[in-house]
């Protein structure tokens, strides 16, 4: 940790005096072409704003009423399609004023009629967009989504060109915070419409409103993006050109790195720890971020109680995940990410800051009596079985612990869970280990097991998207071992049409503690991070959890020399 | 010779439409379906729809029928998981790179091969024999993957001969854009070296050792005939029962090739359509290489007539 933090203090100073060096405005060096290269594994295949295709590309190339940013700010929000925003008193009508200067990039107006024509096509059942939820706070747009309404009862109109008006059935304070979701960006009726069943899949049928244009596509092999000069902020773009290489071995990414081929890099495992040192000596910028994700040990809460039969205590089930030393294990196992010790990442703000920072780590004073202690954790792990009225000794109690998948990490991960919970309960625990996520989900939905590793990604930035994931059934019956407390679905009802930030703060807080501190339903492992390595003529490039993952259009190229 | 044809093709439509049927129940048999992750972690009601829409709310029955109705038309549908991807597509954009790839590899491998088998099998017990047999046992114990990266490694990185990845495309597909295609080509052509070069000089030395040779040697041919004329030809039975398998596998066969230097191959894809359960694609994949199989079999199957006139066509009367 306290190496870690030298290193972001090293790294902010040199990114300090850099910035003190290259001064407020970009001044590219004589001989830097504004190119840009990067590695992926894969292309997302999809150009369709509705269906959230893959995000960078939806970042770079369109653009919508808000666009999120990670700076010094932390997350949050400026207006980018939209100049201003009117909101009625009672919270429930948006109206947007949309800028005159935007265009397509075959220099068409953006105007609010491709707004209202994206948004009502989100919900259009024939074509299944999954981000449709997205949505079901704008006054008709479930009904429509399931079949009892019209499309045209969905209020999301276009009251003049530059005019967009949304009105919600109740207020609702996380709705701006899905305005940088890319299901909520425009689309030209004209053109899905000519296009048919072919929109979002022919890239070349698309025109852009964002930053850059996809110019070329060789699947499975390169994507080019070139500067849009119609771009309404075209004067702050500075790349010209953003090449994507599809690289699936990191060593050839490395090699490609090495060579000065790639500009950015993402990459894992021990080319992690190769490139941190470089960074550390100077020789790249290491950019670090959180990112919106909490991964952990997810229990059977169905009835029955598992496998075991012993999942239904909470007791039980405290014992088991304050086993789990978080340290030790993020250290072991991926060598990154945070230690998690509640359920809402870190990256959530709330009203403005973070919301971890406003209500502090759900359960990690109570880890902190436990962890490391075998004595403490075997007591409440027979506290648990005598409320359950189990006679059978500790050691004759077997867990199955239910997972797919074989890379290293997996497996790393996997013994790691094995051993420590065994070491310090004296259970034994089986490893259920199928061969991939279908047989999983199928092991899963019939119940065998007592728990497995999951977690959740946020799509947008408000606490309530992680606490609704164990709403009852939200997403199916399985998904989060089929949890349900009446307790917790009653908070998060009452967050309904509630405008008091300061309140919704208190249910969320409520809420939060009922899963980790009273149920502990979910035992939180690692908030995820992201690691960028960037060659070091790469200024300006920044990483964002929501809607557009990554910001290029801010970056520049300075001191490469070709 | 017309009515083995006729015939052969006739099994040829039976062959395909028994693969396509048990392709599909097969994947039908395996848990979950294209979308089963995806939809996963989506609301409830999201899900419903976006089964629809896909059509995969219908029973397996259904579904078979609309999709081998479909098929006879010679149309596949459309990829479940990468949107717009058509089998038709595939054929057009990918088979051909795997197919130069392929016949790039096949054509240094196995004619190098064959020259490194020949010259084992005559030198026989030379340093030259040792050399290649120990070459090929290398070359054929090592997987694609290592020499892949050990040559971009090398050549690319270091050396800064070669690009690191890449294909050439366009107006080059066919031909053209060499510097990208020697790092592939050598790394795939490695294994039908070492296969060629045991294959025939095993083949030669059961050869050497018939009558027919020591007739030959004794009417006092010169050597370079009788292993032209007498050893060679005979040797090449084996030889031509393996190449139609090469040829079949040269198209699948560089997933590793592919996936290393970013080659938009077909091998690739159809590995990931496999893990994606993508069912359209691999149903479409399936059948065209076992299509692709067939006829090079029964190509195979005319050749050997050429190579070995002994060898009878069926249905030829005797």
């Amino acid at each position: 940790m306290f190496r870690k933090k030298i290193l972001a203090l090293a790294l902010t100073a040199v990114m300090a005096v850099s910035s003190l060096m290259v001064g407020s405005s970009v001044s590219a060096a004589e001989g830097d072409t504004q190119v840009l290269n990067l590695r992926t594994a894969s292309f997302g295949n999809n150009y369709d704003v509705q269906d959230m295709g893959w995000r960078w590309m939806m970042a770079a190339c369109y653009d919508g009423l808000y666009r999120n940013v990670a700076d010094q700010d932390g997350e949050h929000f400026i207006l980018a399609g939209a100049e201003s925003v009117d909101i009625s008193e009672d919270g429930t009508v948006y109206t947007f004023h949309l800028r005159q200067d935007a265009k397509w990039s075959d220099g068409v107006p953006v105007t609010a009629h491709d707004y209202e024509y994206g948004w009502k096509r989100l919900v259009t059942p024939e074509y299944g967009y999954s981000y449709a939820s997205f949505m079901f706070g704008v006054v008709g747009a479930q009904e429509c989504f399931e079949g009892t309404g019209s499309v045209d009862d969905v209020k999301a109109v276009a009251l003049d060109d530059y005019t967009f008006q949304v009105t919600l059935k109740v207020a609702d304070p996380t709705f701006e915070s899905k305005l940088v979701a890319t299901p909520l960006y425009p689309t030209r009726q004209d053109l899905a419409e000519a296009a048919g069943d072919q929109w979002g899949k022919d890239w070349t049928l698309c025109v852009y409103n964002g930053p850059f244009c996809m110019t070329e596509l060789v699947e499975d092999n390169k994507m080019v993006w070139t500067k849009n000069p119609e771009y309404w902020d075209a004067e702050n773009t500075h790349l010209e050109t953003i090449n994507w290489y599809i690289v699936g071995e990191d060593s050839t990414a490395a090699t490609m790195f090495d060579n000065g081929e790639l500009d950015i890099l993402q990459t894992s495992g021990d080319y992690v720890i190769k490139y941190r040192g470089e960074a550390d000596a100077g020789n790249m910028q290491l950019v670090v971020s959180d990112y919106p994700g909490t991964i952990g040990l997810v229990y059977n809460s169905k009835e029955g109680g598992g496998l075991s039969g012993l999942m239904s205590n909470a007791k039980i089930r405290k014992a088991i995940s304050y086993c789990i030393n978080r340290e030790d294990m993020i250290a072991g196992v991926y060598g990154r990410y945070k230690p998690a010790y509640s359920y809402v990442a870190p990256a959530i703000t709330f009203d403005g800051s973070s919301y971890r920072s406003q209500v502090g780590e759900m359960m990690q004073e109570e880890y902190n009596q436990y962890v490391g202690n075998p004595e403490a954790l075997q007591a409440l792990f027979q506290e648990g079985l005598d409320e359950l009225g189990v006679t059978t000794p500790m050691s004759d109690i077997t867990l199955t612990y239910l997972t797919y998948g074989t890379s290293v990490e997996q497996q790393a991960e996997n013994e790691y869970l094995q051993q420590i919970i065994q070491q310090m309960l004296g259970v034994t625990v089986n490893l259920s280990i199928v061969g991939d996520y279908a047989l999983f989900q199928a092991e899963r939905d019939a119940g065998n097991y007592d728990m497995f590793y999951s977690g959740w990604f946020s799509d947008y930035n408000d606490p309530l998207d992680f606490l609704y994931t164990f709403y009852t059934n939200a997403y199916g019956e399985n998904n989060y071992g089929g949890y349900s407390n009446a307790k917790y679905d009653e908070l998060l009802d009452s967050l309904t049409g509630e405008t008091d930030n300061a309140k919704r703060l208190e249910i969320y807080k409520e809420a939060e503690s009922i899963l980790m501190n009273e149920d502990c339903a979910f035992a939180p492992i690692y908030y995820s991070t992201k690691e960028v390595f960037l060659q070091n003529w790469v200024k300006d490039f920044r990483t964002s959890s929501f809607g557009a993952s990554q910001e290029m259009y801010i970056t520049y190229i300075e001191g490469r020399g070709n | 010779m017309g009515r083995y044809i006729v015939r052969r093709f006739l099994e040829m439509l039976l062959t395909l439409f028994l693969i396509a049927t048990a392709t599909f129940f097969l994947l039908e048999a395996v848990p979950g379906d294209p979308l089963s992750q995806r939809a996963d972690k989506l609301p409830v009601q999201s899900r419903e729809v976006m089964y629809k829409r896909y059509g995969l709310d219908k029973p397996v029955m259904e579904r078979y029928l609309i999709t081998m109705k479909n098929m006879a038309k010679g149309d596949f549908g459309e990829s479940f998981v990468y949107a717009g991807q058509t089998v038709g597509g595939l054929i057009h954009d990918r088979l051909p790179v795997s197919a130069r790839l392929g016949i790039q590899q096949m054509l240094l491998g196995v004619t190098v091969g064959l020259l490194l088998g020949i010259l084992a099998a005559i030198k026989r017990g030379t340093i030259a024999d040792y050399t290649v047999v120990a070459f090929s046992v290398l070359l054929i114990s090592i997987p694609h993957l290592i020499f892949g990266l050990m040559l971009q490694k090398i050549f690319a990185g270091n050396l800064r001969w070669f690009p690191t990845i890449g294909w050439p495309s366009g107006d080059e597909l066919w031909f053209g854009g060499w510097k990208y295609t020697v790092l592939p080509t050598l790394t795939g052509c490695f294994s039908y070296i070492a296969t060629y070069a045991r294959l025939l000089k095993t083949s030669m030395l059961d050869v050497v050792n018939q009558d027919y040779v020591l007739t030959a040697e004794s009417k006092g041919l010169s050597r370079g005939r009788i292993i032209r004329k007498h050893i060679l030809r005979n040797s090449f039975i084996p030889v031509m029962t393996q190449l139609p398998m090469s040829v079949a596998m040269c198209i699948t066969g560089s997933f590793f090739i592919e996936s290393i230097f970013a080659i938009p191959g077909i091998g690739q894809y159809y590995v990931t359509a496999v893990n994606n359960q993508d069912l359209s694609i691999v149903l479409g994949e399936t059948v065209l290489l076992a299509l692709l199989y067939i006829v090079v079999l029964f190509i195979t199957d005319l050749l050997y007539v050429v190579v070995d006139p002994r060898i009878s066509m069926p249905g030829r009367k005797k």
